[in-house]
Order: C-alpha cells, then structure tokens, then sequence
C-alpha cells in the first residue's frame, strides 16, 4: 500500500461552475490523483461538489477549467470516439439515481454496455451477465422492467450494468444510501469482489461510516475543495 | 444498424400506448391527406375538363386565306406530330356557312336557317369535338354525305334520325345531307347553330378542296399551352402560319382556370406541410421526452451518431406505420365513397381511381423528413452533459 501506484485517473486544477450565468462555483481548483486499483471514498456535506466532481472524473461533465486525466491521457485532448471508448471500456459510472431504461427488461439493461461495446446486437458477456445479476441477489429478476423493481433493487442493477464490461475505473455516486443492511452488505460483497478479482480502481462518494472504513483513500469535500485527504495505514 | 433496429423496436414495442396513439395520429394524418389528395384531383380534372376539355388549346391557322393541298396539311400536321409528341388530340377543321333548308320546300321555305357546317376528322378529334358521347339520337357522320345537328335545330324544325336537309352556301352550291344524328353539347348555341360532318365531305360538297383549314390540337396539359404555342411557332418556322393558345384566343377563361388551379395547388401544399410538419413535431417531440434515455446510452459511451440512428429509425418505423395505415383507411374510405350513400352524401361514383403507387411513393418524404429531424433532436440532446440531462430531463 505503501508502493507509489501508477495514476489511473487524475484531475488538475478542475473547477466547475453552475447557475444561468456561473454564478455557483460547485468545484474550486481540485487537485486529485487516484491510483491503479485503489478504493476511494469521498465525503462531504449536501453541495460540497462531491457529484459534481465524480461525473468530472467519468466524463459525464465538462469542468470549466482544469484538466481531467485517464491514464495520463489529457481528456481535452481526446476526440469524441476515444472519450466514447474510454466510456464503454475503462469507465463503469453509476448516477446517484437509477438511471435504468424502463422500456428495457433488467437482463436488457445489464446487457447495454456489453452490446454497445460490440456493437451487436448479440451480448458477448451474456454468461457474466447473469453471474453478476445472480451475485447481486436479482435472480429471477432478468425478465422484470425497471418499474417493477425497488428503488434498492433498480440501483443495484445499475452497478450491475456499471460492472459487466469490466471496467478498470468503476464511479459510483452514493452506492448504499438508503439501503438496507442485507442490500448494503450484497452492494458492498459485490464491489470488493469485483475489485480482488480485476483490481478496479473504484471510486464513490459515500457518506456511511461502514463502507468508508474499509476504503484505502478517503476524501473530505466541503464547499468545492478538498477539505482533508487521507489513506489507510499511512 | 442491426442495433440501432433494435433498439427503436424495443422503444415503439414497449412503450405501447404511446406508440399506439402517435401511429392512430399519423394513420389519420395521412387518411385526411390521401382524401384530400383524392377529392381535389377529382376537383381539379373536372374544372380542367369544364374549362378546358372540349376546345382546342392550340389553333394553327393560315394567314391571308392562302389556298393549301391537301399534302401540304398532311405535311403540316407531320412536323406538328414530329414537333409535338403526345398529343392529346388533332384535326383540321373547315366552316362553311350555309342555309338549311327540307327538300321540295326549298331553303327560303324553311325559314332563315344559317347554319355553321364544321367539316372535321372525328377519329382523330379526341375529346376536342365529343361527338360520340353527346349523340341523344342517331349516331355520328362516317365519309358519305352524313350530317349530325344539334338539338334546338332539330326541334324547331322537326328534324329526326334519316331525314334528308338541303344545305345551301347562298354561291350557288345545293347540296343534300342526311341526318344521320342528333346531339346535345349541352351548349344552346352550338345545339342551335352547327352542324358537323366529315372534312373531306364538305370540302368536295362545297367545292373547298384547296381551302386552307386550321389545325386544331389539345394538350395532355391545357395549361402548358402559351410555352407550347411558342416553341411549336418556332418549330413550324413559317411567316405563313399563326399559331396561337387558348390563353390569347380565351384569355378571360383561362386566367379564371389558371386562378383556380393555383388556389387548388395553394391548398394541397398547405394541407401536405401541416400533416408533414406535424408528423415531425409529434416524432421530434417524442424523440425529446426521450432524452433521459439518451443521456444513459451516451454515459454508457454510445456514440452521438449511433444514438441519432436509433432515433432516426424510431421515427422512421413509426411514419411508416403512419404511411401504410393512413392509405390503407383513406383508400379505403375512398371505396366506400364511390360505392356507398355516406352520412346521406351519395356515392361519387365519377370520382377519380386513386393511384395508390404515386400516392404512396410521393408519401415517402414523410418517413424520411421525420427520420432526419429525430435524428437531428437526439444528437441536440445527447450533445449535452449525460448528467445535466438525466438529472433535469
């Protein structure tokens, strides 16, 4: 743990505003480097920017300045197939709020990145698939839409699709919030897992003392920057 | 594409009652247009067919009386042909004025009959001299010395089918005829006044073997006339010869059919643009409330242009749906015009037959029009931060 990790994503001088006319700074000047196949936790009060910063880091957001880094490539730099690829292949990105297509069944859902990965329409990962959504305590659920689901079950379908095409960096926006205990232990079983198994560098923004313990890395935010850093054992 | 297919499948297959009702709106749409379509075209042959379908669009005319051969007309009317292919129709026509009279009373006994004989060739004459059709009794002149008169005529001096007439051209030519029909033109005049009979009849009755007769022509299209006459003139390339339209000899006639044919195009080209722009809007709109959809196809790296097939092809299947269902009920509400009494309006039988093929061919601008612009929504939404969209729509 102590070894200096190769970057697998970084952000230099990131900030971001939002409002009509920009007038909320939602990230000041962030300087993070996350390392190959870490588990970051990233804290803070309501509006600290944590959202804000982890949809920076997975491409879901442009910032307004600064630069975001994927294995020290410049984003900025890249062209809209490469970021299109980093999404489909590297980045596995979980929104706070299931995000699940309702016209598609839950295996459909799962299967997306998988299919637009290949471009075909046959699921290359089919197999895995249903591991995972039997790993995930879905069983049975394959055939359901998103709108028969729990909230608890949809979110946890989202992980599922965030995971199928084994990403090396895995985003998650609050992955238990409002969960049970049995959820949050199958949620966290689910991440370590897939973490031992492909050393996925992982990254979440988490406010539950259970799973910020077992992080390597955690990250305090508050009002845009970062507030207090620091890592397991060291 | 097989992708793309599949995905604008799973949209309109499950998203059923949406689906349903954007397609029942489309259905309609087109049903209203291919009513219309049909109603119009209707509406606009018979207005040409009135104005226009029984004179002569184009008259080619010696100037000065010149006496012509007859070869020389038979050459004349081979560099018109040549000139002018797909003519509607073509004779040479010759008036002769005369006084009708009964045999064995004499002319002046009958009264101050003048009469207007148009010599003409009916085989040829089309639908510019409808003879056949407008026979009430009788049938029409063949090459002996057969006439046809109108109604009125007939009637006021107790004319039928067989009776023999003396036509008299007041130079010294008396020559008899025989009626051999009666029509009706539908026009008091002519019923009153012409007489027709077969064009080298009159002119070895009459003596006109070297009278210069017109040409008379009709169009496919009376209203490319004036642009005809001209290049026809040029064709021709004789000082000796007048060609003129119908638009200089019947000005006030066809500027009322030129005005009512504009008015007519005005209002399918409106109809048409609200029923296309419409079914635009409604995909483009439904293409929109999609765009939580399309923010998680982008997060999950799906290229815009991808992301705008699936949405082109979304809108494209619907249309055709729109396109298929809408002929399929408008023709079918067609049929049931033609042949039914609907909502105690009755059946209009004379109505054009709908030409399905064009209909559906000129329709295809729908699905293609309204694949392009949800193709172009879905790449305005999906041009945006995945993030701002599925957290705001």
């Amino acid at each position: 743990m102590g070894n200096i990790q190769p970057s697998a994503l970084s952000l230099n001088g990131v900030v971001k505003y939002f409002g009509k006319n920009n007038e909320k700074r939602a990230l000041s000047g962030i300087d993070l480097s996350f390392s190959d196949g870490e588990i970051t936790s990233i804290s803070g009060p309501s509006g600290a920017g944590k959202s804000t910063l982890l949809q920076i880091a997975g491409l879901m957001l442009s910032p307004d300045q600064g630069e975001v880094m994927i294995r020290e490539r410049r984003v900025s730099e890249m062209t809209g197939a490469t970021r299109g690829r980093y999404l489909r292949q590297e980045l596995g990105f979980v929104f706070q709020r299931p995000d699940l297509i309702p016209e598609f069944t839950v295996l459909e859902n799962v299967l997306l990145p998988d299919r637009i990965l290949n471009g075909k329409l046959e699921a290359s990962n089919l197999p895995y698939a249903k591991k995972l959504i039997l790993e995930a305590g879905l069983s049975g659920c394959e055939a359901e839409f998103p709108w028969a689901l729990s909230e608890t079950q949809q979110k946890t379908v989202t992980l599922v699709r965030a995971l199928v095409n084994m990403p090396s960096i895995l985003l998650i926006d609050e992955p238990v919030a409002g969960m049970d205990e049995r959820s949050v232990e199958v949620v966290i079983r689910l991440i370590w897992q897939v973490h031992e198994k492909f050393r996925t560098t992982c990254i979440m923004i988490n406010n539950e003392r259970s799973l910020a313990e077992r992080s390597d890395r955690v990250i305090e935010l508050r009002e845009g920057r970062v507030f207090a850093d620091f890592r397991r054992g060291l | 594409m097989r992708l793309a297919s599949y995905f604008a499948m799973r949209f309109i297959r499950r998203s059923r009652v949406q689906s349903l009702l954007i397609a029942v709106g489309l259905i309609m749409g087109v049903a209203v247009l291919v009513i219309t379509t049909w109603l119009v075209e209707g509406m606009r042959a018979a207005m040409d067919d009135t104005y226009a379908g029984n004179i002569p669009h184009i008259v080619v005319r010696q100037l000065g009386g010149t006496n012509r051969s007859p070869e020389d007309i038979a050459a004349l009317e081979e560099t018109i042909g040549k000139a002018l292919p797909g003519l509607g129709a073509m004779t040479p026509t010759l008036d002769q004025q005369v006084v009708l009279g009964l045999p064995g009373s004499g002319t002046a006994a009958a009264g101050d009959n003048h009469l207007t004989i148009r010599g003409l060739e009916l085989a040829r004459a089309g639908k510019l001299y409808p003879l056949g059709g407008a026979m009430i009794s009788g049938r029409t002149f063949k090459e002996g010395r057969e006439i046809v008169l109108g109604t009125v005529l007939a009637e006021r001096l107790s004319l039928e089918v067989g009776d023999a007439v003396v036509l008299d051209d007041e130079l010294g030519k008396v020559t008899t005829f025989t009626v051999v029909g009666i029509f009706d033109l539908k026009l008091e005049e002519e019923n009153a006044s012409m007489g027709f009979v077969d064009l080298s009849v009159l002119q070895s009755a009459f003596g006109l073997t070297g009278a210069a007769p017109q040409i008379e022509l009709q169009l496919e299209d009376a209203f490319k006339a004036g642009e005809v006459s001209l290049q026809l003139a040029s064709a021709l390339d004789r000082p000796s010869l007048e060609v003129r339209s119908w638009e200089t000899t019947n000005e006030q006639l066809f500027e009322a059919a030129a005005l009512q044919r504009a008015a007519i195009r005005l209002l399918m080209i409106a109809v048409t643009l609200i029923i296309v722009v419409g079914t635009v809007l409604i995909l483009s709109l439904s293409v929109r409330q999609r765009a939580t959809q399309l923010a998680v196809f982008k997060s999950l790296g799906l290229r815009n242009s991808q992301a705008g097939m699936v949405f082109a092809l979304y809108a494209f299947y619907l249309s055709l749906i729109g396109v298929f269902g809408g002929v399929a009920a408008g023709s079918g509400l067609i049929r049931l015009y033609k042949t039914q009494s609907v909502l105690g309006i009755s059946a209009y039988q004379q109505a054009p037959e709908l030409n399905l093929v064009s209909l559906i061919l000129s329709l295809a601008v729908l699905p293609l029009a309204s694949a392009v612009a949800a193709r172009g929504v879905a790449q305005w939404v999906v041009r945006k931060d995945p993030a701002e969209v599925i957290r705001h729509g």
